[in-house]
């Protein structure tokens, strides 16, 4: 055996993602899609967005929490509000970060 | 010609640059989670160098932290590779959605950017493509930061994780989640497009609920881009 355990994990692993990857590139290149392809495409990245914003702000510890002991969840929303507002994101993104430290900081948590 | 020359040169430096300045948010939300996988990596038994081609050939966070963590409970490597492609299928989709936003692309290079497309970066080039067509210059120099970044990142926590301070501290694990606000605030175009978002955050919040973690990404956001697909064939006028 040239790899042992943690090499053939890593190249195997390398090959599922990489597959993963360049399917599309591989796939759809060069041909025109349907439009209706096209309108889900166009949907798409908004929603792989949220959906991976979700449950880091809805959930604590695997379980739906929108108590105060939240912090995740009213940061977002008021993240939600300053970005529509201000259109800024350094500025969505530094206030969501102070914020949080500054929650940590106060509860001790 | 000289002058056109000129200005291609500009404007590849401009895009270059622009690249680098829009994927450092990411570089800075890295750093937790970098740190983090490069020191498990390091308890887990793994040298520098399987460290460093995990996050260089593999370049999935998620996905990363799975197999370490796998690893690290003795589990099979087909165990460890299937979860790999679970958690990883979602990028059929992501550079799916991307390839349209490509177009002149040659087939080469398509292929190439593909190949380093991550979660933070398919967010930083799709907001991008909104509004300016992606040039090769800007596309490359997003990935390209990214990958460094990743690479550093897990290269620290692989050397010096156990000396640095608790990151959460001071609220940095908090910039993935606040780019993907940002950001998504920026894509929402019409009515519609806001129901599908907030319809794949439920669902995938719902999908965690439910015990399906792994696909809950990917499955979430199938089912609420349909939804907006449905409406727009439905009803062309969904405003």
């Amino acid at each position: 055996m040239i790899l042992d355990k943690i090499g053939l994990t890593v190249f195997l692993m390398a090959v599922v993602t990489a597959f993963c990857r360049l399917v599309p590139a591989l796939v759809i290149r060069g041909k025109d899609l349907p439009p209706l392809m096209l309108t889900f495409l166009k949907f798409a990245p908004v929603a792989i967005l949220t959906a991976m914003l979700g449950p880091g702000m809805l959930l604590i510890n695997g379980e739906l929490n929108l108590s105060l002991e939240n912090p995740f969840f009213w940061i977002s929303l008021l993240c939600f509000a300053v970005m529509i507002r201000s259109r800024s994101i350094p500025a969505t993104v530094l206030l969501g970060i102070a914020l949080l430290a500054f929650w940590r900081w106060f509860t001790g948590y | 010609m000289a002058r056109k020359s000129q200005v291609d040169q500009s404007a590849y430096s401009s895009d270059v640059r622009l690249g680098i300045r829009h994927s450092l948010p990411i570089v800075m939300g890295y750093l937790p989670y970098g740190i983090a996988y490069g020191l498990l990596s390091k308890q887990t038994g793994l040298n520098l160098l399987e460290t460093l081609l995990m996050s260089a050939f593999v370049y999935a966070g998620t996905a990363q932290f799975v197999a370490v963590a796998m690893l690290q409970a003795g589990q099979a490597v087909s165990a460890i590779v299937i979860s790999t492609f679970v958690i990883n299928v979602r990028y059929v989709l992501m550079n799916g959605a991307l390839l349209p936003m490509l177009k002149g692309w040659d087939g080469l290079h398509q292929f190439l950017l593909s190949f380093y497309v991550s979660d933070e970066t398919f967010v930083v080039l799709s907001n991008h493509a909104q509004h300016k067509p992606l040039s090769k210059a800007y596309a490359f120099s997003v990935n390209g930061t990214a990958l460094g970044g990743w690479l550093l990142c897990s290269y620290l926590g692989f050397g010096v994780g156990g000396y640095i301070p608790d990151l959460k501290k001071f609220g940095l694990d908090f910039t993935l989640s606040a780019v993907l606000i940002a950001l998504s605030v920026l894509m929402i175009k019409s009515r519609l497009s806001a129901v599908v978002a907030i319809l794949s955050c439920l669902f995938s919040t719902a999908l965690v609920l439910a015990g399906y973690p792994q696909v809950s990404v990917l499955s979430a956001a199938i089912i609420a881009a349909s939804f907006g697909t449905f409406f727009t064939w439905y009803r062309y006028d969904f405003r």
